[in-house]
């Protein structure tokens, strides 16, 4: 699945785009994040899959898969 | 009609999804812009022009040089005179038939419910957290409509809440609130001045969009990156967890 970071994200991942497999749903693509990036752990961000922000679903290779950090400059 | 209204209008009035009852629904419009720096500036000077009657501004810094590369109702004679009673100066000029009215303070638990308590919209033009969590639960319980806009580096969020309609709101949407110091400001990142620009324009034009009828309310969360010019948006749900503020004290 396309995996998309924005914001400070991608000072953590150093890639605003990648490739993952194998991640049945939300939580374990969560977990196998974490592992990969541990930093990600005390960051705010929410999921938004296939362009619509979800809590929890399940997940095939297919799918587009994008970390949103909430920004606060103004 | 006055002859003034009509010219002064004129090129929005003759758009055809826009016209003259939409101007109407402006002239009639109370928006509140908290913090006048870069969103804010872009935002109100788009606002006043438009025609919005009653625009308050609320910002208790002072103009520094560092400011002028974005925040573009001031010049460098204006450093270290109010940031609102620059802007109001500048806002009046502008649209002498609109009312302006200034508040020279930040917003705070403490006075929110005075200083927005006549304004329908509220535009968010702040960079702290806590003061986007408290104008957003100020929002949700007065059922008023609460405009999100930031930015970072390169990148720009926007968002229009309205959560007496869809029960969606700033904090339903981001439930786990950053601490400050994980995210830097635009003062220790740097930013040019353009982004602020186009994301504060952005607000004003999906706040008026909205308030005039033109589009229904918008589920959508927009992402504008300005390095590669892309746009992503993606759609708002409800929030189960999200505990709605039944009074006053929830919000302070």
């Amino acid at each position: 699945m396309n995996i998309l970071y924005f914001g400070q994200l991608v000072d953590i991942t150093k890639t605003a785009q990648e490739e993952l497999s194998d991640c049945k749903d939300l939580n374990a693509l969560k977990i196998m994040l974490e592992e990969k990036y541990p930093l990600l752990k005390e960051k705010a961000y929410i999921f938004s899959v296939n362009q619509k922000i979800v809590q929890e679903t399940s997940l095939n290779n297919e799918d587009e898969v994008a970390l949103m950090p909430p920004f606060s400059g103004g | 009609m006055d002859v003034h209204f009509f010219n002064r209008y004129q090129r929005q009035i003759q758009l055809k999804e826009f016209g003259l009852e939409a101007q109407q629904k402006l002239s009639n419009a109370k928006i509140l812009i908290v913090g006048v720096g870069g969103l804010g500036c872009p935002a109100a000077q788009y606002l006043a022009g438009a025609g919005v009657g009653n625009i308050g501004l609320v910002d208790g810094d002072k103009v520094e040089l560092h400011n002028l590369h974005r925040q573009v109702l001031y010049a460098t004679e204006d450093v270290g005179k109010s940031k609102v009673e620059v802007a109001q100066q500048k806002l009046q000029g502008l649209n002498p038939s609109i009312d302006i009215h200034i508040f020279n303070e930040h917003i705070t638990a403490d006075n929110v419910f005075d200083i927005a308590a006549d304004y329908d919209f509220i535009l968010d033009g702040t960079d702290q957290f806590a003061t986007r969590y408290l104008l957003d639960k100020y929002c949700v319980l007065e059922s008023k409509v609460y405009v999100y806009g930031s930015v970072y580096a390169f990148e720009g969020q926007v968002a229009l809440f309205d959560y007496a309609k869809n029960n969606i709101c700033y904090q339903s949407l981001f439930s786990k609130a950053p601490k400050q110091s994980d995210v830097p400001s635009c003062s220790e990142n740097g930013i040019l001045g353009f982004l602020p620009s186009i994301i504060g324009s952005m607000q004003a034009l999906e706040l008026v969009k909205y308030l005039c009828g033109v589009t229904e309310l918008s589920r959508e969360l927009i992402h504008y990156n300005a390095l590669n010019q892309q746009m992503y948006k993606t759609t708002m749900s409800t929030n189960e967890h999200y505990v709605t503020p039944q009074n006053k004290s929830d919000v302070v």
